[in-house]
């Protein structure tokens, strides 16, 4: 990875860049929009499993609408129907883009893309009929995750024969990123549910690689795909250069490296072999590395110029989202040290964690990169500025409030089931109020997923004229030195 | 050509024109080369220091059977065998707070007129006729009746405790002979599992009368058999 920039001129003009757009542009949509669908579906499942930890008797008539259905819906709808497809959509696009070249065959993503979604209905009407296979993100079905699979290897396939036939110079950090996402998600979806869903190995290993995938599933998937488009969406709406590509192997390879290894540390005291969960602890705390050098890279590239966050969704979007990022590892490097975990393990301290990892970074960056790559690929601009202010603030609320009460919550709760003396009906009467407040923030990201899901719908149907000038969120100087960013 | 190509459409030739966001895009972005900061290197390596030792010290030697590192040392000796039982006096406190604080109250004064207190009360720490055997068997088959505890004369019913297992009994017995002042011996599992044996398959509540007529055993202070008859009365005798 050779990386001399003087033999790397922007090779990319702006009639190249319409046409790779055009060429993606029905499969990259057809992903977005249907993501925005489950991101809907399971935020409202995320909302009505929050009130029923507060309120058991919501809804308690009806089997389909009990606690155990519906937020393991949540959970998979969103990672499935909502992460996956977006994280396959930025990737598509990046891919392109990066690679400099059209794509072929774009019927073939559509169909893949069209069997995914089919894909998700059937998992989750079988979560709701009562196929749930109780393992934690593979809750779906076998009869589910075969159509996934099936779709996601048409797809890798396409990126990685694209990737083969790059125009492109040296490769772009995103590139690295991408093609070690499109790589990893195969890898662990197959080996996961070839293990734990079709051919249930042994009940007593079963832990441990439910806790392998959970954790690659985010380290490995969901973390370079957002990174892939941080690296690309932050240098470029700022027309700065990345800081460091030496910064950028750190944080590459020390994530590969010790991603993969990082989800056993959830399993302390567990009924498993004392070096597994050590392992687990161990690749935790130096998940912090490539935290740093993610947060200092970026930093630096943007070093006197945040002023473009202010009026740029895309950009305002995916900062917030990396810095979540990093708050994600310290914290989980925090809370896997065996001190910490032994009280935070079973309290709403995981749930915290994994609100801030999933909403908090991976959506966030997501919603700034489809704030960037849409209008690129329907010529329209953002029909309401004050929508997509409403979401970012909603959104941002909600998930910083429910994280912060979840975790002072958790605390309180965990010492309370850490405690010998206290019963385990007190330490559910210690979190009440905690739950009832991570119910309210709960609401707002509904709230903050339906104003993107009506700016998303508006764009579609041209409510605004073409030809106008792009939305931004906040009045830009007339006399700013910076880039739009939009 | 039309001047519209539509978005979705593969390009044939032809391309589209670029629209406004794309020709207001800034080039590709590049790297520079700025050296990593000389600090982050120290800090990763203090971090892999760590980690590594962390590794070596709590891995239970990788062996696929030790399950509990902190019995290991780092080389792998060690029996890895299981944690050391918690003390029974603060089960004994979560049990009673449980299932018995309702009446009794967490000070264990119960309530005047109603629930007889367990403080210094005979029937806990052992008086003139009353021993550790009628303590067991009032928890296992419960209590009716007029009941003198500590001059008082109290008249309720206590239900059976028989559903709890043989060491809960015996920890919320040790927990109220030995809290709020109480300084009675700790009464095993082994001694409540003798005593359910004694007792039969007993459902019906006990009266006072009736436990009178069985004989007092009381746990020596050695912890080892009861011994019959009782010692002398720490407290005053119930007139019964």
């Amino acid at each position: 990875m050779s990386n001399d920039q003087s033999s790397q001129p922007d090779t990319l003009n702006s009639a190249e860049r319409a046409t790779i757009d055009s060429s993606v542009a029905a499969p990259v949509i057809l992903f977005f929009g249907t993501a925005i669908f489950w991101l809907l579906f399971g935020s409202v499942f995320e909302l009505i499993s929050a009130i029923k930890l507060v309120w058991p008797c919501f809804l308690d008539g009806c089997a389909l609408l009990t606690y155990g259905r519906t937020s393991v819906v949540s959970v998979n709808a969103l990672a499935f129907g909502w992460a996956t497809p977006a994280a396959i959509g930025i990737g598509l696009w990046l891919t392109a883009r990066l690679c400099r070249v059209e794509l072929a065959r774009y019927k073939s993503l559509l169909a893949a893309g069209i069997i995914w979604n089919i894909g998700t209905f059937v998992g989750v009407a079988g979560i709701f009929v009562g196929d749930n296979t109780s393992i934690s993100h593979l809750n779906f079905p076998g009869y589910a995750t075969h159509i996934l699979l099936l779709a996601f290897i048409l797809i890798a396939v396409w990126a990685i024969v694209t990737f083969n036939h790059r125009k492109s110079g040296p490769l772009y950090v995103s590139q690295w990123f991408l093609v070690a996402g499109f790589f990893s998600f195969p890898w662990l979806y197959a080996t996961a549910s070839q293990l734990l869903v079709w051919n249930p190995i042994q009940a007593s290993a079963q832990p441990a690689i439910a806790a392998w995938f959970a954790g690659g599933f985010f380290n490995l998937w969901l973390a370079p795909m957002g990174l892939a488009a941080a690296f690309y969406l932050i240098p470029k709406a700022v027309g700065r250069q990345i800081n460091s590509n030496h910064l950028s192997l750190v944080a590459f390879w020390s994530l590969l490296l010790f991603g993969a290894w990082s989800g056993t540390s959830r399993l302390i005291g567990g009924p498993l072999p004392a070096w597994m969960v050590s392992v687990g602890v161990a690749a935790s705390v130096m998940m912090i590395i490539p935290a740093l050098a993610v947060a200092l890279n970026l930093h630096f590239t943007l070093d006197g110029h945040y002023a473009a966050m202010s009026w740029s969704p895309a950009l305002r979007f995916t900062i917030t989202g990396v810095s979540m990022l990093v708050f994600t590892w310290v914290f989980t490097a925090i809370n896997s040290l065996p001190a910490v975990s032994s009280v935070t393990n079973f309290s709403d301290i995981t749930r915290a964690l994994n609100l801030l990892g999933y909403y908090g970074f991976f959506s966030m960056t997501a919603f700034g990169a489809i704030y960037y790559i849409v209008p690129r690929l329907t010529g329209k601009e953002w029909p309401s500025s004050c929508l997509i202010s409403w979401h970012f603030w909603l959104a941002t609320t909600g998930v910083l409030l429910a994280v912060s009460v979840l975790i002072l919550g958790g605390l309180i709760q965990g010492f309370a089931l850490h405690d010998i003396g206290v019963t385990f009906r007190s330490s559910m009467d210690f979190i009440f109020p905690f739950r009832f407040v991570a119910a309210l923030a709960a609401l707002l990201i509904v709230c903050a997923n339906l104003a993107f899901a009506l700016v998303f719908a508006g764009l579609h149907w041209s409510l605004r004229r073409p030809g106008t000038a792009p939305a931004l969120i906040a009045v830009r100087e007339e006399n700013s030195q910076e880039p739009v960013a939009v | 050509m039309t001047s519209h190509t539509p978005s979705n459409e593969p390009p044939n030739g032809e391309s589209p024109a670029p629209n406004a966001p794309v020709l207001r895009e800034g080039p590709e972005p590049s790297e520079k080369r700025a050296p990593v900061p000389f600090w982050l290197i120290i800090l990763s390596a203090v971090i892999i220091f760590w980690a590594g030792i962390h590794l070596a010290l709590n891995s239970g030697g990788f062996q696929a059977n030790v399950y509990n590192p902190s019995l290991v040392s780092w080389s792998g000796g060690g029996s890895g065998g299981p944690a050391v039982a918690p003390d029974p006096k603060v089960i004994g406190k979560r049990l009673f707070s449980q299932n018995c604080a309702v009446c009794h109250q967490g000070s264990g004064m119960g309530v005047a007129g109603q629930f007889p207190p367990l403080v210094a009360s005979e029937w806990v720490v052992g008086g003139a006729w009353v021993g550790d055997n009628h303590l067991v068997k009032i928890l296992l088959a419960g209590m009716q009746g007029p009941v003198q505890v500590k001059g008082n004369t109290y008249n309720n019913a206590m239900p059976p405790w028989s559903q709890l297992k043989d060491d809960q009994i015996a920890a919320i017995l040790t927990y109220i002979r030995s809290e709020w002042g109480n300084a009675a011996v700790p009464i095993t599992a082994d001694y409540v599992k003798t005593v359910r044996a004694a007792s039969g398959d007993r459902k019906d509540p006990w009266t006072q009368k009736e436990l009178k007529a069985i004989p007092a055993e009381t746990i020596p202070a050695g912890g080892a058999a009861p011994a019959a008859p009782a010692a002398p009365a720490p407290a005053a005798p119930p007139a019964a």
